[in-house]
């Protein structure tokens, strides 16, 4: 599933009722231009999503020459005592209430540091951004062999430097798997968020920084009060976005653990696969969707109430 | 259509399979050997047809069993009993071989896992599902027996005895002295080591030595011309393209006359055991039923959650409650019609 996060503003035009006829043209070709965007989104989201929601409250299977029959709550119900649903979806919690601070966070320092006029910063500006290209798939089979607890790149070099003290698991442990994996989603993504973040750095006003340093504010000042507020709503925009992204876990981890060791890195669209076409169950892999819909969208709309962008 | 396993069953009860039988001609029929006709049948008719047959074995190297002083079996008949194969494993150990046995987790969960490592199930007595009725896998997956085996190869993991083998060298390399694997890696084992090349049976968990069967095989989806399709199969299936076959992935060829000619699997070949296996019973087929899709997946997790240290008992009962549940939620898969 899809999720489309729901940023773009669509301004609408309140005209005084004398301009009537004058309105109707700009209308239509609004609408004509918006025509190919809603219909792909009405067949490839809205259409399979109320179908999804339809399927979810029957027994439907992947194939069976079984009659389909409505089941009501039945899917749900089971949702609700299914252990490894709810593990996948705590793990999708921890993931993300780490992930969003620390990737968001460091993606603005890297803006900031790349924003330096120094030399060679296009050439930095690059690399960071070399694993967002590398795509999510390569990245995690690569780091797959790094983080081998025998012959790993990582335990070699841990070895090396605490004298072989400290030797993790890594991925074969339910203490550090989940936190392997949020190393490589926030290597793998953290150069996407300082993009844009860096695309807001270069909008604040120079006259502003500028005005702030001639008042006396230190830079940690000027910063905290002139960059931050100005960048807010690229702020904003990048939290919602992580943590969209931290919800839809998938592709590390089916590569990675495949949600072991014993579910510890589970994650709900993980399991959605897992019940979907493993089991064959999709009538419950749609429950699945439904929730994971749902919650999703509760966080976001929480999100943006409480940090609302400004204009 | 090539299918994996009985993963042929699950389709054709879907209704996407056409049966092959009548398309086999009599002089193929008779030709072919016994295991391959029953791995392909199901409900009374023939669904598929595979090029070679498949075993599962130990692997070993002779000089570090010699060096480790442990007993090297002949044969299924004096196979490693569980507690002495514990033996061979800490005698090895003490050899030098820090992690003396590899058994391919590198592969990973998947067909594998169920087609490699049942054995240790139907060794010990159980199956991947009651196969008297095929109602319930209770009894069957999880009862005493089979999690005495199941803790016995936790054991293995828990002990430090296993290499991760992330680069499949684990044994060519000479990491371990032990690999437990499919007949598929003959070939570059052979190379690897030569005549110090051993091929044992698995460990005996208890009621008699087990191991694997069965591998791809033809099927024929619904909707195409039968005739169209046998051509194509017939053309695989002939002699000549059957040894080729056998030839290029060790595998046990599916015609009586080109096993007859094969070296590998016969008395004093390389792979005689999992020839001795399947002739004489010792290696066992994968439920031929619809529900083997999610028999499949439920042992190889319950594989996967012991190899990481989850109690053997709650494992297989976990197992249990899920391939119940599958085969409930299908009505336990009466037939079509």
């Amino acid at each position: 599933m899809i999720l489309t996060p729901t940023t773009s503003n669509t301004s609408v035009r309140t005209d005084e009722p004398g301009r009537r006829r004058r309105r109707r043209r700009p209308q239509l070709s609004s609408w004509l231009f918006l025509a190919p965007g809603l219909v792909f989104l009405a067949v490839f989201l809205a259409v399979p999503f109320a179908i999804a929601v339809r399927l979810s409250f029957t027994n439907q299977r992947l194939s069976s020459p079984l009659p389909r029959r409505s089941v009501g709550w039945e899917n749900y119900r089971a949702l609700w005592h299914d252990a490894a649903f709810r593990r996948a979806l705590t793990n999708n919690l921890i993931f993300a209430a780490v992930v969003v601070p620390v990737q968001t966070g460091l993606a603005l320092v890297l803006a900031l540091l790349v924003n330096q006029k120094v030399r060679f910063v296009r050439f930095f500006r690059a690399v960071f951004f070399a694993p967002v290209v590398m795509g999510i798939a390569v990245a995690s089979s690569v780091w797959f062999l790094l983080f081998d607890r025998q012959n790993g790149l990582v335990n070699g070099a841990l070895d090396l430097v605490t004298f072989g003290h400290v030797h993790p698991q890594w991925l074969q442990s339910t203490h550090t798997s989940l936190i392997a994996i949020m190393i490589v989603s926030i290597w793998a993504s953290v150069g996407f968020q300082m993009v844009i973040l860096l695309a807001g750095l270069q909008d604040v006003a120079a006259d502003l920084l500028e005005a702030a340093e001639v008042d006396g504010a230190t830079p940690l000042q000027r910063f905290r009060h002139v960059t931050v507020p100005s960048i807010r709503n690229t702020l904003v925009f990048v939290v919602t976005m992580t943590t969209i992204f931290a919800f839809r876990l998938f592709d590390q981890v089916y590569i990675m653990t495949q949600g072991g060791p014993l579910g510890s890195t589970d994650t709900v669209l993980l399991e959605l696969v897992k019940v979907g076409y493993e089991r064959q169950q999709v009538a419950r892999a749609c429950a699945i969707s439904v929730v994971f819909f749902l919650i999703v969208t509760a966080i976001t709309v929480v999100q943006r109430a409480l940090v609302k962008e400004r204009t | 259509m090539d299918a994996d396993s009985s993963y042929a069953f699950n389709y054709a009860w879907s209704g996407d399979l056409q049966p092959i039988e009548n398309c086999i001609p009599a002089a193929l029929k008779s030709d072919l050997l016994p295991s391959i006709v029953a791995r392909g049948s199901s409900a009374g008719h023939q669904w598929g047809v595979g090029l070679v047959d498949s075993g599962v074995a130990m692997y070993a190297s002779k000089k570090a069993l010699t060096k480790a002083g442990v007993r090297i079996p002949t044969g299924y008949k004096d196979a490693w009993t569980a507690a002495e194969f514990d033996d061979v494993l800490s005698k090895l150990k003490s050899a030098g071989y820090v992690k003396p046995l590899d058994v391919w987790k590198n592969i990973g969960k998947g067909e594998f896992y169920p087609y490699a490592y049942a054995p240790v199930i139907w060794s010990a007595g159980g199956d991947l599902i009651d196969r008297s009725t095929y109602k319930t896998a209770d009894g069957a997956l999880n009862s005493p027996a089979v999690v005495k085996a199941m803790t016995e190869f936790q054991g293995y993991f828990k002990n430090g005895y296993v290499d991760d083998n992330t680069d499949s060298n684990a044994f060519t390399a000479g990491r371990s002295a032990l690999s437990w694997v499919g007949f598929w890696q003959y070939a570059a084992f052979k190379k690897a080591l030569g005549d110090d090349l051993l091929v044992l049976p698995l460990p005996n968990y208890g009621k008699q030595p087990a191991g694997a069967q069965g591998s791809w095989q033809w099927t024929m989806t619904k909707g195409v011309d039968p005739d169209v399709a046998w051509k194509w199969i017939a053309f695989t299936m002939q002699a000549d393209n059957v040894a080729a076959m056998a030839k290029a992935n060790s595998g046990v060829p599916a015609l009586q006359s080109v096993l007859a000619t094969n070296d590998l699997y016969g008395p004093t070949g390389g792979l005689a055991l999992i020839g001795e296996a399947l002739a004489k019973g010792y290696s066992v087929a994968r439920p031929p039923h619809p529900a083997y899709a999610t028999i499949s997946g439920a042992v190889a997790q319950a594989f996967q959650d012991v190899i990481d240290g989850k109690d053997p008992k709650a494992a297989m009962d976990e197992a249990v409650s899920t391939i119940d549940g599958d085969l409930k939620a299908n009505d336990f898969y009466p037939l079509p019609g």
